[in-house]
């Protein structure tokens, strides 16, 4: 059985330092320019190793099944349902269909006290006046024994109009996915689907967006954090993720013509702005872990990413996120005036009963294109930890949890 | 014993009376005169005219003797009850002996027994305190103590009378002391007198030895004049000594050899800018100097339309000489003064030697306007004098509450100049020039406009071109001119490690006028500081000896003197402004002779206030249209079929000149009414200082024929001219790209011209350049051309005189005449590219051009080809150097282009490795108007364009903090200037704000690669330049259009 760990991403950065000045060689004597001392030294990288979490080898103890049949009917859960003991939710997209139901994706481990991660959709219908049930668990997409997916990060989903191997499919799903045991070196490839509930197939045996670890260091995060909109709501998709490296984690994206899969047309990488008025604690303003919403009315980007840096201790994720948007134009010049408007950032104050430190990897509510639902009420969905100080087995308490972002 | 205070004036109290037959009961309790005041001067001058006897400074078994005689070659002192000595005991407190002289008898306290007669000192507020009893015939006043020395006669008595002398003919007055048991005592003496009565009550005092006037030299004996000394205490002479001392001033002179038949006043009016009330003066000072003879002078003073004047006979007239001693002159004689040929100082004239001589009477010295100097040419001719300042005492010289006070003189006027002329006197030793230029190459430093917070040291440096030695500098000089406020400056001089500066509170600083060359105390050093009036234009002249050790190691003495600092604190100075020009110094008093001042080359100027900004000056008086119709070809072909110069890239050892000449479409010019030489020119790559000439013949008529300094100019293709430099070391140095050159034809002369050639038959175009400093260039050469007229005159015309239409490659030619490596390239490569322009390239480069910073990391440069077939650079690191930096640094250009108002850099690049590879631009940028510099780079975070060629792919990566060439990548790159940030080890002045803005230019571009992460990753760039529209990134759902440009639409990358 493959170990899976949560994933956790690392914030490490060369430092790159003033560099090395050299004469000039073609000056006028009696005219020469001052020439003045260039430092010789340049600070060294500072490299931090990725902070890995220890295995947990001990299987949380779960109470045998009840063999007797239930007495008395169960109640109705409305909302986002919490795992079950031993498993956990994180990194969830969920995307809302015309006729109101929504489907949730998600990330979460296959048995009870392991960390195998798999992807998982379940699918709402709306109960007016009370909220969304959700249907029970559909495991989706698992690592491959011995592709580049095996283990698997976050995943995202849009509808529209793919078509894979002479198939029409009506869903695209972007997961990351790695060799890496360790979760590290993530890329991101595609799964198309009918049924979100059902057969996900996924698009080739490589990547879409592969990263080199060769080239930018198999110890970090690589792509991760896919949040998928479909630009033209047919086939025209922008794949948001993130990219961290030894420099940070930043957010680019990549357009592609997703209408025929086996042939991609796609763009060269953008980085997403990181400029404007965005919370952080850098000293250059990551965009980790973002998932994305378009208004076209508007022309605004909306964001959720997570606030940089992360915490020190267990779970290392990050104590607040922020929703926030962007012009769309701003997305494609360097450099772009604006920047990211901030709209609101949560912390733990705004987590049920003030009781999660922890809030972490949130996604926007949207249409099933990927397009914002209402720029004046924006559901987030996010997700909370209890911390190891607390509970040993922490990583079990990962679950989702909600807010509604209300324009005054 | 008894004090208390007694004025002379007043009456207080009346204790008792003695009779001079009761002297010997005389008791310290003193009653107060009425009769008279203090007979002294008084004050921190009093003894002016008087004498310092200075005692040895050693114990010697030798009796000194000091004698100062009287007026009167003897007087009775028989009835005298008091001897009254001006005395102020400056140091030590001997035990002297004072007499008096009579025959050679003397009559002395040495006569007196011991312990038994007393004896006074009368303080100048007129305070009486005994000094105590006579002992070993002496007396002992406190060192410090000056005033009145009262000796009772009748506590004198006779040391030896050997010829039964009488007190009725006293000669002198003496002192005595034994130097075996005194010595290293100075003792002043004034004037000198006696009373006939109580001093307090109803005595008389009588002068013996009056010094109100005048010293009287001539009256004093000393001995021993081994080792003792005698010294005449002078007044502060009122007016400078030097050689300036007379400006504003003027030299009258009669020019008559021959005596007027007739009787002919020649008068020369002193005329003062307001009335001044002379009711209060007791002279008159008139700052003079004979030149030539010694004519009589009538000196008067009008008021109104009365005149006083010296026209009584008789009256005394004194002479002030530059060291302060005055001396009688003859007294006023036929109304008139003498003063002998060759005297300067000031002549003093007693307010009562002045008297009415004609006009109203009523007309007081209340209102006086001027003097008037008049002589009859009758009895006066072929004369010569200077009269300079006026003013008035307005008491006796040195006396406590006299001043002399400088009349303001409105102007002189000579009433004949049929026989005399009159010339202003301007002597003038202002170091520096004084046209509209004289500041050019200084700094305007100007302080911050708001107070900080907290201490805040701005600092400027201006640094020497060498070290120079001022051990032997008496003042520093600076060419200096306050803005703006008056800030309190810390000047100081920096010699090695350690700095002397203005530390010491209360030292004078002065300041030359840079119009009238005269100088002044402008401030004294206070908090350290020198606070310079605003407005002050000139020289500030800081004495060495104000310079005091501040930090650094002591034994860095002023011997190696390599910079003056200046310092200011923004906590307490801003909104403030001063320029600083040239540096020099003084060996000497200024005007003095032997005095030599001598210039400080200054290297450059740096401002390391983080508070201040600093701007080079640069005047320079526009005489010609901005603007006018550029008269060649413009665009990406404007200099087709011209030629590059490719210049060895390396620096000869020495002397080695190079030589580009071009003939014309005709063998010969007629360059004889030519205005301007204009040459289509362009600095491809850096700036060489050249030598532009004209042959004719076997003459050379050229930049180098004329004094540096005349001005170049600059023309752009739009036909903006500006001034693209100033000739120096005979030769320009410009930035012009793609513009031409316009030198007025002044700016040249004849070099040299031995067969007498003229400008009728010009035939080529000769730039001369020595390898030895410009190396490394590229300069290219199109069509040549002349103006006649002034530009934007009607009438100007233009005429062409190289057409390059065609190909005439034959009318160029490069030579050396040491070596001959420089080569010619055709400038037809594209520089333009849409919205691009490139500044840097590979073309007619080798890797020989490209330095590699040796305390860096290893690497190396090959020459390639470029998408397009161009040569482009290939670097890479090679390996890191243990003992250096871990980057690899290589140049790639000095600059000189600007990048001014683009959006950022752009340059072809492709990654010749296996792998990612990243490197970072070195980019200073320079202000141009204040000559700074500081270097950016690119920092992390920011977002820059990538458009692949084989992929038509574009991209926006983030650097980090480098550019990263993905791996086959081959393109375009575009870096907003957003992404670069000053180093931090650069702090010269230039902010984020001023990066590549309006009047800013690429001064040095350079890279450099991380070793360690990149060795042996090759890259290839070509093609360096900036780009001024921002692209759009495209994909397929961002489809190109009119509105969304891709960097391959902007650069019309289809043309290639």
């Amino acid at each position: 059985m493959k170990i899976k760990k949560i994933f956790i991403f690392v914030l490490a950065l060369f430092i790159f330092g003033g560099l090395a000045a050299c004469g000039q060689t073609t000056t006028e004597e009696t005219t020469a320019a001052p020439t003045t001392e260039a430092p010789t030294t340049v600070e060294g990288d500072t490299t931090a190793a990725p902070t890995t979490v220890q295995d947990t080898t001990v299987a949380p103890t779960t109470a045998a099944p009840t063999t007797e049949a239930p007495t008395t009917e169960e109640p109705v859960v409305y909302g986002i349902p919490m795992p079950a003991t031993g498993f956990y939710m994180t990194n969830a997209d969920i995307i809302q269909l015309p006729d109101t139901s929504r489907i949730l994706v998600y990330t979460t481990n296959i048995e009870s006290g392991e960390e195998e991660n798999v992807i998982a959709i379940r699918e709402g219908a709306l109960t007016v006046g009370e909220g969304y049930v959700y249907d029970d668990e559909a495991i989706v997409i698992t690592g491959s024994e011995d592709g580049w997916d095996q283990y698997l990060g976050s995943a995202s989903i849009v509808q529209g109009v793919f078509v894979y191997d002479s198939v029409t499919y009506s869903y695209l799903m972007a997961y990351a996915g790695t060799e890496s045991i360790n979760d590290n070196a993530f890329s991101i490839g595609f799964a198309v689907s009918n049924d979100p509930s059902g057969t996900w197939v996924k698009v080739g045996d490589a990547p879409i967006v592969e990263y080199d670890g060769t080239i930018y260091g198999e110890t970090y995060s690589g792509y991760y954090a896919p949040s998928l909109v479909n630009l033209d709501q047919e086939s025209i998709v922008r794949l948001f993720f993130t990219w961290g490296d030894a420099y940070g984690h930043f957010t680019y994206f990549v357009d592609i013509d997703a209408s025929a899969l086996d042939t991609i047309d796609m763009s060269g990488f953008a980085m997403v702005p990181n400029n404007g008025n965005l919370s952080s604690g850098d000293d250059v303003t990551m965009v980790p872990n973002g998932d994305f919403a378009y208004c076209a009315t508007s022309g605004y980007f909306y964001m959720v990413k997570d606030y940089s840096p992360t915490a020190s201790q267990e779970p290392k994720v990050a104590t607040r996120i922020e929703l926030a948007k962007i012009m769309e134009n701003e997305l494609y010049i360097a450099p772009n005036p604006n920047g990211w408007e901030s709209i609101r950032v949560y912390d733990f104050e705004d987590t049920p009963d003030y009781a999660y430190e922890r809030l972490y990897s949130g996604t926007i509510v949207t249409d099933e294109f990927g397009h914002l639902l209402s720029e004046t009420a924006i559901e987030i969905v996010y997700n909370v930890s209890e911390l190891e100080a607390d509970n040993q087995y922490y990583l079990y308490s990962q679950h989702l949890e909600t807010f509604l972002f209300e324009e005054e | 014993m008894k004090s208390r205070t007694v004025r002379f004036r007043f009456v207080l109290t009346l204790v008792m009376f003695l009779s001079i037959a009761v002297t010997l009961a005389f008791t310290s309790v003193f009653a107060l005169g009425l009769s008279e005041d203090y007979p002294f001067k008084t004050g921190d001058d009093a003894f002016v005219n008087g004498v310092t006897w200075t005692g040895p400074t050693e114990q010697a078994d030798y009796w000194q003797f000091f004698q100062a005689s009287f007026d009167e070659a003897t007087v009775d002192l028989s009835s005298a009850t008091h001897l009254a000595v001006q005395i102020r005991m400056d140091v030590g407190s001997p035990g002297l002996t004072y007499g008096l002289l009579e025959n050679g008898d003397r009559y002395a306290t040495a006569g007196a027994p011991d312990d038994t007669n007393e004896c006074f000192f009368v303080a100048e507020d007129g305070t009486v305190s005994s000094i105590g009893n006579i002992n070993f015939g002496a007396l002992w006043l406190t060192e410090g103590t000056q005033g009145m020395l009262l000796l009772p006669m009748a506590s004198l008595a006779w040391q030896w009378n050997n010829n039964s002398s009488d007190l009725t003919s006293v000669s002198s007055f003496y002192i005595t002391t034994n130097s075996q048991y005194n010595w290293a005592w100075q003792v002043t003496i004034g004037e000198i007198g006696f009373y006939t009565g109580n001093p307090e009550v109803d005595g008389t005092y009588t002068s013996l030895l009056d010094l109100k006037a005048q010293p009287k030299t001539d009256k004093y004996y000393y001995d021993s004049q081994t080792t003792t000394s005698l010294d005449l205490v002078k007044p502060v002479y009122p007016y400078s000594n030097l050689d300036t001392a007379f400006n504003g001033g003027v030299n009258w002179t009669n020019t008559l050899t021959e005596a007027s038949a007739a009787d002919t006043w020649q008068t020369l009016f002193v005329n003062f800018k307001n009335n001044v009330d002379l009711t209060d003066a007791k002279y008159i000072g008139i700052q003079y100097s004979g030149n030539l003879g010694s004519p009589g002078i009538t000196y008067g003073i009008e008021s109104g339309n009365t005149r006083y004047a010296t026209v009584s006979d008789g009256k005394p007239v004194y002479m002030m000489d530059e060291t302060g001693l005055i001396s009688g002159l003859d007294d006023v004689l036929y109304g008139a003064v003498n003063i002998p040929q060759d005297n300067t100082g000031v002549l003093l004239i007693p307010i009562e030697t002045l008297v009415y001589q004609f006009g109203d009477v009523g007309n007081t010295l209340a209102t006086a306007k001027n003097i008037v100097l008049t002589t009859n040419s009758k009895y006066n001719f072929n004369w010569s004098v200077i009269v300079g300042g006026v003013g008035f005492y307005n008491g006796d010289i040195g006396d406590e509450g006299t001043v002399y006070t400088p009349i303001e003189i409105d102007y002189y006027y000579n009433a004949i100049p049929a026989d005399c002329t009159m010339e202003t006197i301007n002597v003038n030793h202002y170091p520096f020039d004084t046209d509209l230029y004289a500041f050019n190459g200084g700094q305007l430093w100007t302080g911050p406009t708001e107070v900080s917070a907290a201490d805040t040291w701005e600092t400027m440096f201006v640094n020497f071109n060498g070290t120079y030695d001022l051990t032997s500098a008496e003042y520093l000089v600076v060419q200096y001119e306050g803005n703006l406020g008056a800030p309190g400056i810390t000047w100081g001089i920096e010699s090695g490690d350690a700095r002397y500066a203005t530390m010491v509170d209360g030292n004078s600083i002065y300041f030359m006028d840079e119009v009238t060359g005269e100088i002044e105390e402008v401030t004294q050093t206070l908090y350290a500081s020198v606070s310079t009036p605003q407005d002050k234009k000139g020289a500030l002249i800081i004495p060495m000896s104000a310079f005091t050790y501040q930090f650094g190691d002591a034994g860095n003495t002023l011997a190696t003197a390599k910079n003056i600092v200046l310092t200011t604190n923004s906590k307490y100075n801003f909104n403030w402004a001063l320029s600083v020009g040239g540096i020099g110094y003084y060996d000497g008093e200024i005007g003095a002779e032997g005095t030599t001042y001598t210039s400080i080359d200054v290297d450059y100027f740096f401002n390391a206030g983080v508070n201040c900004q600093m701007e080079t000056i640069n005047y320079q008086e526009w005489s010609m249209a901005e603007t006018l119709v550029y008269p060649y070809r413009t665009g990406e072909l404007a200099f087709e079929n011209g030629k590059t110069w490719v210049a060895p890239a390396t620096a000869s050892e020495a002397d080695d000149w190079q030589t580009m000449t071009v003939s014309f479409d005709e063998a010969t010019v007629d360059f004889t009414n030519a205005s301007y030489l204009a040459i289509q020119f362009d600095n491809t790559i850096g700036n060489p200082g050249l030598t532009i000439g004209l042959t004719s013949g076997t003459g050379r008529y050229s930049i180098a024929g004329v004094a540096d300094g005349e001005a170049i100019y600059g023309v752009n293709e739009l036909g903006d001219i500006t001034t693209a430099c100033n000739v120096l070391f005979s030769a320009a140095t410009t930035s012009v790209h793609e513009g031409m050159l316009l030198i007025p034809m002044s700016a040249m002369d004849w070099q040299w011209n031995p067969d007498s050639n003229t400008l009728a038959t010009v035939s080529n175009l000769v730039i001369t350049t020595n390898r030895k400093y410009n190396y490394n260039y590229q300069v290219t050469i199109g069509e040549i051309g002349y103006y006649t007229g002034e530009i934007g005159e009607e009438g100007t015309t233009f005429t062409k005189i190289l057409d390059l239409s065609i190909d005439k490659s034959d009318k160029f030619a490069l030579s050396g005449d040491v070596t001959n490596e420089a080569t010619f390239i055709n400038p037809i490569e594209r520089r333009v590219y849409g919205d691009t322009f490139i500044n840097v390239t590979g073309t007619g480069k080798s890797s020989d051009n490209f330095g590699i910073w040796s305390g860096g990391s290893y690497g190396s440069v090959a020459m390639t080809t470029d998408t397009y077939g161009d040569t482009a650079m290939q670097f890479q690191a090679t390996g890191s150097n243990p003992a250096g930096d871990a980057y690899t640094a290589i140049d790639l250009s000095p600059g000189g282009f600007s990048w001014a108002n683009a959006e950022g850099i752009t340059f072809w690049a492709r990654n010749d490795s296996d792998g990612e590879v990243s490197f970072n631009f070195e980019v200073d940028c320079k202000i141009e108007a204040s000559g700074i510099s500081d270097r950016f780079n690119i920092q992390q975070g920011h977002r820059y364009y990538l458009y692949d060629v084989n992929t038509g792919l574009t991209y926006i990566y983030m650097t980090k903090p480098t550019v990263n060439l993905p791996v086959g990548f081959e393109g375009w790159i575009r870096i907003p200037f957003e992404a670069f940030e000053r180093a931090a080890w650069s702090v010269n002045g230039v902010t984020k704000d001023d990066f590549m803005t309006e009047g800013t230019i690429v001064s040095y571009l350079a890279i450099t690669i991380h070793s360690p992460s990149y060795t042996n990753m090759a890259f290839s760039l070509n093609k360096i330049g900036s780009y001024t529209i921002v692209p759009q990134f495209i994909s397929p759902f961002l489809e190109p259009s009119e509105s969304r440009k891709t960097i391959l639409d902007l650069m019309d990358l289809a043309l290639d």
